[in-house]
C-alpha cells in the first residue's frame, strides 16, 4: 500500500494525523453552564432601523455555539433572520443566521461554534419593544473536522460517561464540529471527548 | 476601514444614522448590512451602471447645481 503525500502527518508528540481517521483527544478546564445572556442582555430593537451590536459584554469561555432569545414584547418579533458575524477556533471570520418567525418567543440555537462574536445585525422589528438575550449554549467547538459523527468516548473528570456525546459534524468547516455531553458543562468539571476525526491539518489542537 | 452609504436606517452601538449617512465599520459587518439591504452595494452599482457612487452623486449635485442657478 502507498502512503500518499499529506495522508499521514505528524502535528506533535501528541497526535499522528491519518487522512483514512485518527483518534484525537480534546479537553476543557471547567467550560461555563449554558447562559442565555452570557453576551449580551435585553438588547433593544427598533421597527424603523436595522440595529447592529459590536460591543458585548463578555465573549464565549471556549469556542461553543449561540443562543438567541427574544423577550421584551415578544408580539413585536419580526420573521427574519438575526445575522452573527465572529470568528472559528482556528480564528477565521464566519458568520450564521439565526432564523425568528413573527412572534417567536421562544430562543433560536446555533450550531456553529464562536470563538469570538465581532457584530449581531438585528433586521428592522414589527414594533421598538422586541429585545434580544445573546447567549452560550452547550455545543462545544471542536478543533477538528469530522467526516463522520465519530464521537469514541466523552470523560466528565475522569468518569466516562455512559450515554454518548451528541455530535455534529462536517469535513470542510471546522465551526460545525461540535460536541455536547450527557452531562452539561457547569463551570466547574472538566469535559474530555475523544473522536474519530479525518482531518489532516497544521492546526494546533486546543486542549486547555 | 471601509465605510458605507446607507440605504434605510442604522442603530449601531446606540448610535443613530439616518438613511444616506456614511457609515463606517469593518469589512464583515458593511458586507451584512449590504445583503439585508441596509446598505447600498457601491460595487453593484458601478457594475449596473457603469458609474460609480461618488461620480453618480457628483454629477446629480452638478445637474441641482446648475438648475438651482438658472432659477436664480
Amino acid at each position: 500500500m502507498t502512503v500518499q503525500r499529506n495522508e499521514l502527518r505528524q502535528v506533535d508528540r501528541s497526535e499522528r494525523q491519518y487522512a483514512g481517521g485518527y483518534l484525537h483527544r480534546q479537553k476543557w478546564t471547567d467550560p461555563g453552564a449554558a447562559s442565555a445572556t452570557a453576551l449580551k442582555s435585553g438588547q433593544a430593537t427598533s421597527n424603523s432601523a436595522t440595529t447592529s451590536v459590536t460591543t458585548f459584554s463578555a465573549q464565549p469561555d471556549f469556542p461553543r455555539n449561540l443562543v438567541i432569545t427574544p423577550g421584551g414584547t415578544t408580539g413585536d418579533v419580526a420573521a427574519g433572520n438575526v445575522t452573527v458575524t465572529g470568528t472559528n477556533i482556528r480564528d477565521a471570520v464566519i458568520t450564521e443566521t439565526f432564523a425568528f418567525t413573527a412572534d417567536q418567543s421562544a430562543a433560536t440555537t446555533g450550531n456553529k461554534a464562536f470563538k469570538t462574536v465581532t457584530s449581531v445585525v438585528f433586521p428592522i422589528q414589527d414594533g421598538n419593544a422586541a429585545t434580544f438575550n445573546i447567549g452560550t449554549g452547550v455545543k462545544l467547538g471542536l478543533d477538528r473536522k469530522h467526516s463522520e459523527a465519530a464521537v469514541i468516548d466523552a470523560y466528565i473528570d475522569g468518569t466516562r460517561e455512559t450515554t454518548a456525546a451528541t455530535m455534529a459534524f462536517s469535513a470542510s468547516a471546522v465551526e460545525s464540529n461540535t460536541a455536547s455531553t450527557n452531562t452539561a458543562p457547569n463551570g466547574s468539571r472538566d469535559v474530555v471527548v475523544i473522536t474519530m476525526s479525518t482531518d489532516v491539518t497544521d492546526a494546533p489542537q486546543t486542549t486547555s | 476601514m471601509p465605510t458605507v452609504k446607507l440605504r434605510s436606517a442604522l442603530s449601531h452601538d446606540g448610535v443613530a444614522y439616518k438613511p444616506g449617512d456614511t457609515f463606517e465599520g469593518d469589512q464583515e459587518l458593511i458586507d451584512t448590512l449590504i445583503a439585508m439591504g441596509t446598505a447600498i452595494d457601491p460595487k453593484a452599482i458601478e457594475e449596473t451602471t457603469g458609474v460609480s457612487l461618488e461620480d453618480a452623486e457628483a454629477q446629480a449635485k452638478a445637474i441641482v447645481d446648475e438648475a438651482n442657478d438658472r432659477l436664480l
